[in-house]
Parts: structure tokens; sequence; C-alpha cells
């Protein structure tokens, strides 16, 4: 009954939602719910948490799916339930819900039985959610501090194993940095501004940023900037990624390739068509230089990669820069194109990931040369994870080339013509590193003692399933495209 | 038959198609040819038709909509020029593939895979040609790039193969951003990308920027068509087999460049720098490709200099063509496509035969192969321009229009002339090498030894080339009847070309009978000498020299990674800060806000208060952050910035805020426990500081300079901020109010679980949610038993605490004293100085003060609680005062209090307020005191462990460290 009524589809246009329709909380009872259950529950559920908690992310994705319709707010206008909040916490229940897939057959040993490791992914996409429906700083701030607090947890997860424990500290230092710079920045726009309030800010900050107190203003939207930088793992800002990437256990990383850099994206959005409106423009160069050294960052750093995780972390700070573009473009349509280009960079990442998580202790490793002639081995996978990383590169017609057209016409639109320049550079260097796994699989032989690769039904649905989304994205966007114009028309 | 269809079957077909041939080609070996072979042929036929129903003019715009929201369309040009590639690429596909047939025998592996490929290939090469939008075509182009190196690199053992490939990838997909720059550019010159709306536009030469944009797609189709200088990839390319080389290599990849120049030709030929630029770069291929093609010894990089060479010369037409259109593209575009095609047919079929390449080693093949050499004599025929093929033909009239241009284009023209006529002489040569090298003579003895027949259906596409050669050469009408069908306005002249077999004793033939006795001269003089000469310098070998510049770039790549990657966070940390501090500095002049920034330092200075006693405290603030630079070992530094912390403390209590005062000293205290036992797990050597050396000391200056920049920036804005008084400050209406509203005369306190109580309760959270990750990231150590405990008993160290006696009961007592005075802190917190948050951290204290005394172990079992329950257990209650009045239908964290007359103490007020900070009290010192635990129990079992430790650090990263049960968990 909860689950029904807690999921905002009786918000209607304009009103005030009363607060138990917020499908967060519905989310952090389910959490709670799965934590108790896996610790005491009967040993039935015990052995099964993780099935029970894909299947609990399946029944909200389809609620999110079916029944939401934006309009509203909660807590006095903390708490905003709109288009973009929508779009993006179906993105979330969607990251999650294949995280924990990914989590049934999860190969990294006995941590794949931890309850908390099933548990704390509600937690974060609470959090996720809650960034993206921020209607106040302080909202922002907390929800994105339990966000990075949860993911750091589950990023070292796997404690017997030295990189997984060094990932989680590299995030602790990058999520302490990032948090003090959101600070010093949110206290800098409260001295100028008296606000905390995004509606409240909207209207204040273009003149404060004219006045007397322009430095601190702008000193202040610099470091929000680079707080939201770290998070979405921009250039600069990007050093913690490969890392992380490559330390997690491979369900996190795709978690976190997805799902955090969806809910940093979230967040970026929500400032630059929110308090940040009024000054976006000041703020849109810089969006385009992070772009485009993120692009250059990550795609070229990328090309020396032998880790595949590693090379997702690299490839995944150049894929943030292609969403930069979007976001510099400050147009409608670069919004639009911002979203689709995430859901079509989730889908793909995580056929990647995730083929590499069911995988990777059969393969022996995540390097590339664990790949080799995984053709000969299971072909059918191997043509898999070909598609996936083809639309990680951008071939038509698969929904990374599309992604990437939108948001490269929305930047050229913009008169960002030298930053699509750029994006080119990146795109070619791309191709390469994306080629490289795949003349592992196909034209290399496999080891001579290869056990055979056994990878159950659920599983490989699970993958063809992303694998038919790419394509079904690629080559028929209309439908998806509609829905994020339709949701994203009041922005 | 709708010309959609027409592009269905020719594009999308063999697109989709690629899969399952692959897939099929695992179980039929070679015979997946005939399984390709069918699609190519339909994409002819479908292509056929579509030019039978075309008849001159621009032709349509077909295709679908593709993303409508974004006007993102996919649509294809049907017209001549679209329409005749089309025919040639599908034409020599169907052709190749039955070539391929024969070619790829028993030998060699993956034919399915090869034949995918193939037909990928073949259908991004006509979308290319086909394609509407520029950015279309851009993508096919690029794909076509992606198929080369496919097929480029199939034989992937080689590694010649491989490195042929990375360089056409390389060449190629690099040029073509170019070309991606330049579309750009016409898109924003001309408002459109498709090339059917630009075709009906007109000229862009006038636009401003046309220029660049057309410069930019030149360079894409000069780098696509091997051009000077990027000729060098073309020859590498042959290490592909043989049938690559004849389709993608000569008769069509190469020619997506022609396509290209052909397309844009009516949209920039009047632009002055077009024949500058197309004529120079093509003429200077001219020449420099039949002066390679004649050092060369390798039949296959003969014929590949020479594929440069004629590319260079079709190129170069469109240079010098009128502004009115050209005539006679087609008869050069086919004539090369047909001899070329057919050259590089023979030379894989002598390959196949006789496993040799050098033209050196063969010799008298006429009498194991007449077939063979008729074939052949034919070609080169062609290739030398011999009346009766369409090589004379193609000859007479390129001099023709070629002897008249130095009157038109001044010295581009003389080029011009010396390039095709030279060439032509070079070219003469030549062909009479191949054919008499190859076919005269005596036969080497490397021929009889390895000579293996050939099957005659391998002969059948080189003959249908040589046959085309001949019959539109001896009845040219039929040809210029369906030159004049395909005729594209703006491209070509409106008048019908003229082709006669015989034109006549003309001045043209008169130069071409010299040319050619020329050319025999030349090559008798090389059949003399023996080639001996035949050697190309090192100088004209760039491509070695690209190979080593890329090796070179994957170097580069390699150190930026390194850089980038965290293995230096003290680096990255200056980077993120330094760039902060950059952007606010340079913001600030250039808004000419210098003046005002200044003035509002100096009112902000001005507005300090400048007693001694607080400069005397910001002075200690300050020595004690020098002291943290200047200091090298760490204790010392952390002891050095505490007592900045601790000094701060009086900055508060000189500005009357005792709670924030009393706070930050608690705050300071515990911290500095804390990080004094993170300190104690690393080794002595690190504690002592960083070792000396220059680097290290340009890295100390770096960090230094961020971090005063840094320093400086935050003291600016601090001045600027409280250079004026803000309009509105919200201190004053939470003193007014805290006693009506809130029953509590301590704002402070009152804000905290009152007037911003959600922001505490969410605060707690995080707390109690950190406290667990940092339990995640720390309690992965533990002992042989299990636990820390026993690792401690095991090294002696004092888990039963000292000895002292008194000490022990000193702290105990003192104990009991801190917690009561915790008690009494929360209690008047709500009216006076006090509150949750302090009184946890002075009972969390406590319990520091009292692990001394007893020793860890001792500690825990005088507790029989574990503190981070404890957490858990405050946050509950903390909800509670948050929650219940939900339950009652009022809003969340609304506040009762009630007035209780308790004899002997009198009247107290107590109400939810107090229990939500006693749920704050409870997890401050839970946490607290956990966390202290910790790391103060493993510690004391770590230092034990240290030695053993260093000496794991030298070990690869990813071998677990983990000494006991793997994965546990759980309470200290």
């Amino acid at each position: 009954m909860i689950v029904g009524l807690s999921c905002g589809m009786l918000a209607s246009s304009g009103c005030t939602m009363p607060w138990w329709q917020i499908p967060e909380l519905c989310w952090l009872l389910l959490g709670t719910v799965l934590l108790l259950g896996g610790c005491w529950g009967p040993e039935t559920l015990r052995s099964r948490v993780a099935g029970v908690s894909a299947a609990l992310f399946g029944l909200m994705l389809v609620l999110a799916l079916f029944f939401w319709a934006p309009g509203g707010e909660a807590f006095g206008g903390f708490y905003r339930w709109d288009g973009l909040s929508i779009l993006f916490k179906r993105l979330f229940l969607f990251g999650g819900f294949i995280a924990s897939w990914m989590m049934l057959r999860s190969p990294d040993g006995p941590v794949a039985h931890r309850v908390e490791y099933v548990a704390l992914p509600w937690f974060a996409v609470v959090a996720m959610g809650l960034m993206a429906s921020a209607g106040d700083f302080a909202v922002l701030f907390v929800s994105l501090e339990t966000l990075t607090i949860t993911s750091y947890i589950l990023v070292s997860m796997e404690r017997d194993r030295g990189t997984s424990l060094e990932a989680g500290v590299k995030y602790l230092v990058m999520g302490g940095l990032s948090a003090a710079f959101l600070v010093y920045g949110i206290a800098l726009l409260y001295g100028s501004c008296g606000t905390l309030r995004f509606d409240e800010m909207a209207g204040r900050l273009p003149g404060a940023l004219a006045g007397d107190m322009g430095p601190v203003v702008r000193a202040g939207l610099l470091c929000v900037m680079v707080a939201v930088g770290f998070k979405v793992a921009a250039a600069p800002f990007q050093w913690w990624a490969p890392d992380v990437y490559q330390g997690a256990p491979v369900p996190i990383t795709g978690f976190l390739a997805v799902a955090s850099k969806a809910a940093g994206f979230a967040v970026l959005l929500r400032l630059l068509w929110g308090p940040f409106g009024g000054v976006r423009d000041t703020l849109a160069p810089m969006v385009a230089w992070l772009a485009a050294a993120s692009i250059l960052v990550g795609n070229l750093g990328a090309l020396s990669q032998r880790n595949l995780k590693r090379l997702m972390g690299y490839s995944g700070i150049g894929h943030a820069g292609y969403l930069l573009m979007g976001v510099a473009a400050g147009s409608a349509a670069g919004v639009e194109a911002v979203v689709y280009y995430l859901a079509g960079y989730a889908v793909a990442a995580l056929v990647v990931l995730g083929l590499l998580g069911g995988l990777v202790d059969r393969l022996g490793g995540a390097e590339m040369r664990h790949l080799n002639g995984l053709a000969k081995r299971e072909p059918g996978l191997a043509w898999l994870m070909l598609v996936g990383l083809a639309s990680l590169a951008g071939l038509p017609p698969l929904a990374g080339f599309l992604g990437k057209w939108m948001v490269f016409a929305a930047a050229f639109q913009a008169g960002l013509a030298w930053l699509v320049i750029v994006a080119g550079v990146g795109v070619v260097a791309s191709l390469y590193y994306y080629l490289a796994p795949v003349r592992n699989m196909f034209f290399e032989s496999p080891p001579p003692d290869a056990p055979p690769l056994e990878l159950d039904l659920p599983f490989r649905t699970c993958v063809s399933i992303l694998m038919g989304l790419a394509i079904i994205l690629g080559i028929a966007p209309g439908p998806f495209m509609a829905t994020i114009g339709r949701l994203l028309a009041g922005l | 038959m709708s010309l959609e269809l027409v592009i269905l079957l020719s594009v999308f077909l063999p697109l989709v198609a690629a899969g399952p041939v692959a897939w099929m080609g695992r179980g039929l070996g070679a015979r997946a040819a005939w399984v390709a072979l069918p699609f190519p042929v339909i994409a002819f036929l479908a292509l056929a038709w579509a030019a039978a129903a075309l008849g001159g003019g621009a032709g349509p715009a077909v295709g679908w909509p593709w993303v409508p929201t974004l006007g993102v369309e996919l649509k294809f040009l049907v017209d001549g020029l679209s329409v005749f590639f089309g025919l040639i690429v599908s034409g020599v596909g169907a052709l190749v593939v039955i070539y391929s047939a024969f070619y790829l025998d028993g030998h060699y592996a993956h034919h399915g895979r090869f034949y995918a490929y193939l037909l990928l290939f073949m259908a991004s090469m006509l979308g290319a040609v086909l394609a509407d939008n520029l950015l279309a075509l851009f993508v096919f182009w690029e794909m076509t790039g992606i198929a080369s190196f496919l097929l480029i690199g199939f034989l992937h053992g080689e590694e010649g193969s491989r490195r042929g490939a990375r360089m056409a990838l390389l060449v190629t997909a690099g040029t073509g951003l170019a070309m991606l720059a330049g579309i750009i550019l016409i898109g924003q010159i001309a408002g459109t990308a498709s090339l059917r709306e630009l075709l009906a536009g007109g000229g862009l030469a006038g636009r401003p920027m046309a220029g660049a944009a057309m410069a930019l797609l030149l360079l894409g189709a000069f780098g696509k068509s091997a051009q000077f200088p990027f000729h060098f990839w073309l020859p590498n390319a042959m290490a592909a087999p043989t049938p690559v080389s004849a389709y993608l290599h000569s008769a069509t990849m190469v020619k997506l460049g022609v396509y290209l120049v052909a397309r844009v030709f009516p949209l920039f030929n009047e632009h002055a720098a077009w024949s500058v630029l197309v004529g120079t770069v093509a003429f200077a291929t001219l020449i420099v490709g039949s002066v390679l093609a004649l050092l060369s010894n390798e039949l296959k990089a003969i014929l590949a200099f020479s594929t440069v060479s004629q590319l260079g010369l079709l190129i170069g037409y469109y240079g010098l063509g009128p502004s009115g259109g050209v005539s006679y593209d087609y008869l050069h575009i086919l004539n090369h496509v047909c001899y070329k095609g057919a050259l590089f047919m023979v030379a894989g079929a002598i390959y196949h035969a006789t496993h040799l390449k050098d033209v050196r080693e063969l010799g008298g093949l006429w009498r194991r192969s007449r077939w063979l050499g008729v074939v052949t004599a034919v070609a080169c025929a062609a290739m030398l321009g011999m009346p009766g093929t369409t090589g004379f033909l193609s000859k007479e009239l390129m001099f023709k229009e070629i002897f008249v241009s130095p009157r038109a284009h001044g010295p581009l023209g003389i080029l011009a002339v010396v390039a095709v006529v030279g060439s032509t002489l070079i070219k003469v040569a030549f062909s009479i090498r191949i054919f008499q090298g190859v076919f005269l003579g005596r036969e080497s003895e490397a021929v009889a030894r390895g000579w293996r027949g050939l099957p005659w259906m391998m002969l059948l596409p080189p003959t249908i080339l040589a046959a085309g050669l001949v019959v539109l050469g001896v009845a040219p009408e039929l040809l210029a009847a369906a030159m004049h069908w395909l005729n594209v306005p703006g491209l070509h002249a409106p008048d019908a070309p003229v082709l006669h077999l015989w034109h006549g004793v003309t001045a043209e033939l008169l130069a071409s009978i010299a040319v050619v006795a020329s050319g025999l001269a030349l090559w008798w003089w090389g059949r003399v000498t023996g080639w001996r000469w035949a050697r190309i310098p090192a100088a004209f070998r760039w491509d070695e020299g690209f190979d080593a510049a890329v090796d070179r770039f994957g170097g580069w790549c390699g150190r930026v990674t390194r850089l980038s990657g965290a293995e230096s966070p003290r680096l990255w940390l200056g980077v993120v800060i330094g760039a902060v501090v950059l952007a606010v500095c340079l913001g600030a002049p250039w808004a000419g806000e210098a003046e005002g920034l200044v003035r509002r330092i100096a009112a902000g200075a001005a507005a300090q208060d400048w007693d001694a006693l607080r400069v005397g405290v910001a002075a200690i603030v300050a020595l004690g952050a020098i002291g943290a630079a200047v200091l090298r070992s760490w204790p010392a530094q952390l002891i050095s910035l505490s007592t900045s912390g601790f000094i701060s403390t009086l900055y508060f209590a000189l500005y009357h805020a005792p709670d924030l005062a009393l706070t930050q000293i608690l705050v300071e205290t515990v911290t500095l426990v804390l990080v004094l036992y993170l300190l104690a797990r690393f080794p002595r050597s690190a504690q002592e500081g960083e070792d000396g050396g220059a680097g290290r000391a340009f890295g100390r200056w770096w960090r230094l300079g961020v971090a005063a920049a840094f320093g400086t920036m935050m003291a600016v804005v601090g001045l600027v901020m409280t250079s004026a008084p803000h309009a509105d400050p919200v201190g004053p209406w939470y003193v007014a109010h805290t006693v009506p509203l809130a029953e509590g005369a301590n704002a402070v306190n009152t804000i905290l679980v009152d007037f911003r109580a959600l922001d505490t309760l969410g605060e707690i959270s995080v707390l109690v949610v950190a406290m667990l990750g940092c339990l995640g990231l720390l309690m992965r150590r533990r002992g042989p038993g299990g636990d820390g405990g026993v690792v401690v008993e095991a090294v002696g160290v004092q888990a039963g605490g000292p000895e002292s006696m008194i000490l022990v009961m000193v702290a105990r007592l003192v104990f009991f004293v801190l917690n009561a005075f915790a008690i009494y802190l929360l209690w008047r917190g709500h009216n006076a100085p006090g509150g949750g948050f302090i009184a946890g951290l002075v009972s969390a204290i406590s319990l520091v003060m009292l692990s001394l005394a007893l020793g860890w172990e001792e500690l825990h079992r005088v507790l029989r609680f574990d503190p981070g329950r404890l957490a858990v257990w405050g946050l509950a209650v903390a909800a509670l005062p948050a929650a219940a009045p939900m339950v009652l239908g009022r809003p969340m964290l609304e506040q009762y209090m009630w007035s209780l007359a308790i004899w002997p103490i009198g009247k107290l007020h107590v109400g939810t307020p107090l229990v939500f900070d006693v749920g704050v009290f409870l997890v401050v010192v839970g946490i607290a005191s956990k966390m202290l635990f910790v790391l103060g129990k493993s510690t004391c079992g770590f230092r034990a462990l240290v030695g053993e430790e260093e000496a794991r650090y030298a070990s690869p990263a990813d071998e677990p460290i983990e000494r006991a049960r793997p994965g546990g968990g759980g309470g200290a």
C-alpha cells in the first residue's frame, strides 16, 4: 500500500505535495527493511536479499516510468517535484536496478552476500533523488554528503582487496575536498545573497555579481562549481575517478559510472537552470573549458590503459566532457541532449561493466588480455560487448552515436564550434581505445586452459535487454525524446 | 520500385547482412563468398534502375525522418554523380567478391569475417556517396575508414598489416576531422548541411569564411585520396590481401576524395583559392606519385604509387575545371577504375600463383598463362593510353584540355602541363616494365619452382574490367551517352560530351606520340641499367617518420596519464585550488572591479577591531600555521596546526560566543587525539617528514605558494564580506525570537534543536553514516584470532593498562566528574552555553582519558557496550520528537514544553527539544568514542606489524593484504 501511495502519482500540477508521497521516503523504508531483514530476517530472505532488492528496484522503476506525473513541491519548496527531477530519478532507479541485478551474480567473493552491499544502493538512490529534487542548498549539501559517504562504503566493500580499500580512501579524500569547496561556496553565496533557497537566489544573484560583492560571489560560484566538477569527474577534478573505478567492485563501478555521474549532472542542471540561471552566461564559458579539458584528459588518458575498469574510468571522464558540452550550450536542446546522452551512456556502460562483472572471475581479471579470444569462447557475449563498446565509441546506429550528435549539435548551435572540434579529437581517440578490447576478443586466441564461461540465463537476459535498449534508443529515439521534451518543457 | 527502396537495398541491406554473413562464414569457409555475392549485385541492379529512372537534372533527396524533434533526417541525394559512384562501388564490389572467392582459398582463415567487412565497407561507401546531409556523409566516410582499418589489418598476425592499418586509419580519420570542421563551418555559413539545399543555393565562394571551410573540406579529401603530403599511407595499406587493395585502395575508397571534390566543385570553384589549392596539391601528387612508382620494384608498390599519382590527376582535373563545369571526369574515373582494378587483380593472381611480389624476380609468365598475359596487356595499354582503349581517349582529352590551361591559369597551368606530360611519360615506362618484366623474357627460377596454376574463374573479374576498357574504347559513343545521361548541373558543362574513336591528327596526338616515344626510351634505359637505381630514397620514406611520431605520441599519452592519475593527489589539490584562485583573480580587474575591491578591502580592514588582544591572538594563530608549513615531522606539524585551532577559541570568546568557543576547544581536542593515533600507524621514517632533494623542495614551495594564494584569497573574501554589514542579517531575529518561540534563552542551542532542527537531524544522520563508513575502512585489519585484542596481547602492548593504581583511581574519579559535568551541560543547554554537541564531546573526552588509564581491553570490559550502537540509538532518540508530532497530525518537529513542579528542585521546564538534544548527545559521544576506540585499539596492535607491512608495500597493490578471515566485519 505504502509503495503505491508514496510514488508521487497523486501529485497534480502546481499544488503542494503531501510529504508522504515523496518516493524517497518509500525507498528509504525499503532500504531499511532490506537491511534489517538481511541481518535478522528468516534465512530464506537473507540468502535472497540481492534478488529481493533487484525486484524491488524493478518495481519502483516500473512505478516511476508509468505513474509519475510532474508538478508540485513539498516541505515548503525544499523539495521540488518537476520534470527534471523525475527524469533523473528514473535514471537513478535504473542504475540501482542494474547494479543490484549484477550483484545477484557478483563474483566478488563473500562480499556478494553482505547485506549492506545490497542495501546501501537504496540509500544512495535516496540521496541522489533528493539531490535531483533539491530546492535549497541545505538539502543539496546534506544529500550530496549522504551520497558520497554511502558511495565510499560501497567502493571499499571488498576489504580484503588492497585496491578496493585504496579506492575507498581516495574517494573519501575526494569527498572531503569537494564538500569543503561546496560549503565554502554555499557560505559565500549565502553571505552575498542572504538566502539558501534556490528560487530566491535566482533573483538576487545577478545583482550581487554585478555589485561590489562581485569577487565574493564569483568565488562562491566557482567553489560550488568545483564541487559539482568533482562529482561528475570533470577535469581537472578527475584524478580520483580511474582509481575508484578500478578498485570498486564491478557492480559498484557500474553504479557510480551511471547513477552517480547522472546525479552530478542533475545538480548541475538544477543549479544552472535554477539559482544560477541569471548568471548562466557567465558560467557557460567555464563549463565549456571544463568540457574541453575533460574530453582531452579522459580520452587521451584512456589511450594507454590496459585494464578495462580503469579504461572505463578514463573514458567516463571523457563522457563527462561531452555531457558538459550540452550543458555549456545553455539551450533547451542542450539539456535534452544531456538527458538522452546520459541514458544512452548508462545503457552502454552497463552492458560493458555488466558483462565484465559477470565474467571477471572466470576470465581471471579485468585486464584487456583476459578478454583474449572471448569471441571463440562465447561468441554471443563477445558481440554483446562489442555493441556496448561501439555505442560508447559513438558508432551509428547506436544510442551513443545519436547522443553525441545531439550534444555536438547543441554545442554547435550555441556557437561553440571550437569545442565541437576538440570533441572530434576525443571521438577519434576513443575509437582507438574502444576498438582495442575488440581486437583482444576477436583476433587473439584464448588461453589454452581457459575454463568454460558459465553465465546464467537471467544475467544474459539482463545484458541482452540493455543491448537492445542501446540499439532501440539509437534507431527509434522518437518516443524517448518526446518524453524528455514533455518533462523538460517548463525548465 | 521507389528510390527509397533503392537506398534500402543498396545501403542498408549489405549493412544488415554483414552480421549473418560473418556468422555463416564460420561454417562455410571459402564458400562464404557466394553468400555475400548477391548483395553487391542487388545494389548494382537497384542503382542501375535508379540511373535509368534519373535522366539528368538535380536529383531528388529521399529518406526518412530520424529524430524529428531535432530536425535530424536521414536523407540520400540520388543524382548523376552519386549514382555513377554507386555503380562503380557496387559493380567492382561484385567482381571483387567473385575474385576473392578464389583468391582467399583454404590458406586463409575467417572467410566470413572478411566478407562481412567487405559488405560493411561497401555499405558505408554507398552511404557516403549517396548521403545528402554532410554530417551523414562524414559518418559514412569515417565508417569506410574503419572498414578499411579492419580489412588492412585482416592478416593481423603480420606486423606490416597492423602498421599499415593503423597508419591508414590515423591519416584518414585525422584528416576526416578537418573535414568535419569544414562541414561545421559550411553549416554555419550557409545555414544548412544538406547537399541538395547547398547545391540549389548556388556557390558559396563569395561568403565570408568560405575559404577556410573549403580548405578544411579539401584537407579531408586529400587525406582520403592519399594526396601529397598524405601520400605515404596508401602503399602501406597494400599489406591488405590483394582483393582489398583492388577494391578499396584503387577503385573505390580512395576515390572518395575525388567524389568530395566533385561534389563541392559547384560550391567553391569560383573561389580564388580553389584552383591554386586543388591544382598545386594534385599536380604535385601526380609528379611525386609517378616518380615513386618508377622507383619501386614490388608489383603492388608500383601500382599503389601509380594510384596515388592518378588520384592527383583526377582531383587536379576538377581544380582546373572552368566555372561552367567539366566534361570528361566520368571518363577519367572509369578508365582508372577499370585498368587499375584489373592490374591489381592480375598482381594478386600472380602472387596467388607464384608467391612472388617483386618484378625483378618474375618473368616469362606468358608461357604459363596467355589469358593473364592478354588481360595485363590490355590493362597496361589502357594505362599508357594506346588507341582502342578508354585510356587513349582519356589521355587525348586530358592533353587537349591541359594544353590550354597555361592561358587560363598562368604558372599553375604550366605546372599542370609539366606534371601531366611528365607523369604520362613515366607511366609509359613502368607500364611497359610491368608487362615486359612479368610476362616476357626468360622464365625465372623462382617462377618455375613456385608456379601453382590459376583457377580460370579468378581471371574472370579482371577480364570483365579489361573488356570494358576495350569495348568503351572502341565504341565511345556508348560512354558519351551514359555520361550525358548522368550529367549533373553545376558540375558538368551543359553541352553533351563528344567522344570519338578517332579525333584526327591533332596537336594532342602528336604530343602523345612524342611522350610515348620518350617513355619507351626511359624504359629502355631502365632495362639497360637493370633498374639498379630503382630505390626509394630515405628522404621520401615519410611513413617511417609518421610511425615514429605515433609511437612517441603513445609515450607522451602515457606520461599525461601518469600525471593525471591519483598517484599524486597533492599535485592535483594544488592544480584545483590554483585554478579556483586564478579564476577568481582573473575575473576581478577585467570587470572593472579593482578599484571597488580595494575600497572594500580597506573598509573591511577598518571595520575590524584592532585592539592588542585580538591582534595578539591572530598573530599566534598565524604563527601556528607558519609552523605547520616550516616544520618537517608530522606530529610537530599537527601540534603546531592545532595550536592555531586552540587559539581560535579565544577569538570566539572575544566575540562573546561561548558555545562556539566550547565546541571549538573540544573538537580540537578530540581531533588532535584522533589524528595522533592515525599518525602512529605510519612508519617512523614517514613521520619524520619528507626527505630532501631538489624536486621535493620544489614541491614544498609549490604547495606553499598555492596555500598562500588561497589564504590570501580567503582573507580578501572575508574582508569584503565584513566591509558592509549585511542588510538583513538573520542573527537578531533568532536572538529576539528564541525565548518567545522556542522557550530557550540560548539562541545557538534553539537554532540547533528547534528552528533548524531538521538540518540537525540530517547532520547527525550523516555523522552516523560517516562513522559506519570509517569503520568500513578501518576495521579491515584483524588479528590472527579474528580480534584486534589478541594481537594486542600477543605483542605485549599494555593491554592490561599501566601499573599505577593511583592513576586508575584518579582517572575513574575524573571520568565521573566529567560525565556529571556533561549531563549538566546538556541540561542547561537550552538556556545557557552547553547543549548536546558540547556535552557529547566532553563525555567522549572522559572516555578517552579513562582508556589511557585503563588500557583498551579493560575499558572495553568495563563499559560492556558498543559506543557505535550508542550512536545509532541516539539517532533513534532524536528521531522520536521529530516524528511524534506527525502521528498527532502536527508538523514534523513541532515542540512541546511542559512545566513540572518537582520537589525539592522547584519548577522545571522540560520539553521535546531536550529529548532531541539527548539524541544529539548520544550520537556525538557514540561516534567520537567509537572512532577513538577503533583507532586506538588497532594502532596498538598495528605497531608491531609495521615492519612486516613495509615489506608488503613493495608487493603489487592488487595482492590481498588481508591476513585472516576475509570479509570479516562487526564490532571491535
